[in-house]
């Protein structure tokens, strides 16, 4: 059936080929060939409408969500491994806290055997210094007297009250310069 | 005397202009790394691949004129920055950089290094509030606010430090670590403490107070040349204290990685270094990396999440330890 409007015009697109809409109902391509027998091939009106029908067997399934791929190990594994990792490294902490106590202890323990011994040492360092001070007092103090009036004991005692009293440290170094 | 001062004094110099020129260089390092990351070239002008780019940027804020609002408090306007760079450079003085090498071998020196990072608070409330500019003010109060949330947690992490090592001593903590570094019996805690040193030291995701889309650079926003300088050298410089920190706590300090040759041959202040570094690496990597958190996402992570996880798991620390008999006393 010929449009009435004109196929150039008109929007219908069902009854009208593509290439009906080109002047003279020409391709450019076909514009310079000589062949001017062709016509219009316009589908019969009779003809099944066509439309725009998915393929047989439809389309393929499309994944339209977010592709977060599961790779990489499960979430159990990680707690497993993190919470082994953890409980390893608190042994090795127990275990160096334990080995620093048992050091220290040997050292208090080396002290206390050691003690003696330097206290005996400390004590006659003392007594090389006091036989020095009391000779050096008993030359000083020969011809003085106590109150009372007994010629003076180099050593005697500061104090009233018995007790030994030992010397302070300056009293040692009140000759060195 | 004079003898002891003149050593104290150099040894205070050997530690502190190495730092100065660490921060300068971290300034570049973090714009080439940046830069890298975003698929470009950093500052590559001045001086062979832009090395001299701290000198130029040093060079300019000298120069530059320092000017003070007129509406501010002139004088804790300019202690603010002051306060600011100090802080940041005593936290150093009890770091150990290696075995004996320390300028101060502090018996509390883990309690000394939070009352310092504790008062660099003072330093942005005094500087966004002398402003007297409400941007400052309200990013100085942000600022505060974020510093003192994830300082909570802060604290309590260290407190599970201590509690494994047994002793505030910093060089102790690193000897204590011969066997095994704290970050494997800690390793959560150790997760923690780097996303809080990022919060502590406002730095990316956590820099919404000083962000300029929201709050125009925060509280140093009317501060220019040397005083913005200072804040700036004193930000770079927490950083690395923070990254210093945090190989102190839990990768071992100066100890090395493995101990046999030819690991334990290299001195341990590499090693040091080498930890401090990756610190550095990874303040930049994360700020090119990711997204700013909101203000009151911000606030929820330090007090919702992170205060309750490192006080359980301080909890979970001390009962292990004390189940087991494990504990250093």
């Amino acid at each position: 059936m010929n449009c009435l409007i004109g196929s150039h015009f008109c929007p219908c697109s069902h009854h009208h080929s593509p290439r009906s809409r080109h002047s003279n109902s020409q391709l450019p391509s076909e514009k310079n060939s000589k062949n001017t027998s062709r016509k219009m091939s316009l589908r019969p009106s009779t003809a099944a409408a066509i439309q725009d029908m998915p393929p047989p067997g439809g389309y393929k399934k499309l994944d339209f969500a977010r592709y977060i791929p599961d790779r990489g190990p499960k979430g159990w594994q990680l707690w497993v491994g993190a919470t082994t990792l953890v409980m390893y490294g608190y042994y090795q902490v127990g275990k160096t806290n334990q080995a620093r106590i048992q050091q220290k202890m040997q050292e208090r323990k080396v002290r206390y055997a050691l003690a003696p011994l330097m206290q005996a040492e400390a004590d006659r360092e003392y007594m090389e210094r006091e036989l020095v001070n009391l000779r050096r007092e008993a030359e000083i103090m020969k011809d003085v007297t106590d109150l009372k009036g007994n010629p003076w004991v180099p050593g005697s005692s500061q104090y009233f009250g018995g007790q030994w009293m030992p010397r302070k440290v300056s009293y040692f170094m009140r000759h060195q310069g | 005397m004079i003898v002891l001062i003149i050593c104290i004094v150099l040894k205070i110099l050997v530690v502190v202009v190495p730092l100065l020129i660490s921060v300068a260089y971290f300034t570049i390092a973090e714009r080439k790394i940046m830069g890298i990351i975003q698929r470009r070239k950093g500052p590559n002008v001045i001086g062979f691949l832009g090395l001299l780019q701290p000198l130029a940027d040093g060079l300019k804020l000298f120069v530059k004129e320092t000017i003070f609002p007129s509406n501010s408090n002139i004088i804790i306007f300019l202690i603010a920055p002051m306060l600011t760079f100090i802080l940041s450079l005593i936290g150093w003085a009890v770091l150990p950089l290696s075995k004996q090498i320390v300028l101060s071998d502090l018996n509390i020196g883990v309690l000394y290094l939070f009352a310092t990072s504790s008062l660099s608070v003072y330093g942005i409330i005094m500087a966004g509030w002398s402003s007297n500019s409400k941007y400052p003010f309200l990013g100085a109060l942000r600022s505060a606010a974020q510093m003192i949330s994830y300082e909570v947690s802060i604290g309590f992490i260290i407190i599970n430090v201590c509690i494994c090592a047994g002793s505030f001593n910093l060089s102790f903590i690193v000897l204590a670590q011969n066997n095994v570094w704290f970050v494997v019996p800690l390793l959560p805690m150790f997760f923690i403490f780097c996303v809080s040193m990022l919060a502590e030291t406002n730095r990316h995701p956590f820099d919404l107070p000083e962000a300029e889309a929201e709050l125009v650079s925060g509280y140093n926003v009317e501060y220019s040349a040397m005083t913005f300088a200072l804040f700036f050298l004193g930000e770079y410089a927490n950083m690395l204290l923070m990254s210093a920190f945090v190989s102190i706590l839990f990768l071992g300090g100066w100890l090395p990685l493995v101990n046999l040759f030819p690991f334990n041959y290299l001195p341990g202040s590499l090693w040091f270094s080498l930890k401090l570094v990756l610190g550095v690496i990874f303040f930049i990597v994360t700020r090119a990396t990711l997204p700013r958190y909101r203000y009151d996402q911000l606030m929820y992570i330090g007090w919702k999440s992170f205060l309750p996880l490192s006080l359980g798991y301080l909890l979970l620390s001390v009962g292990i330890l004390i189940s087991f008999n494990w504990l250093p006393t």
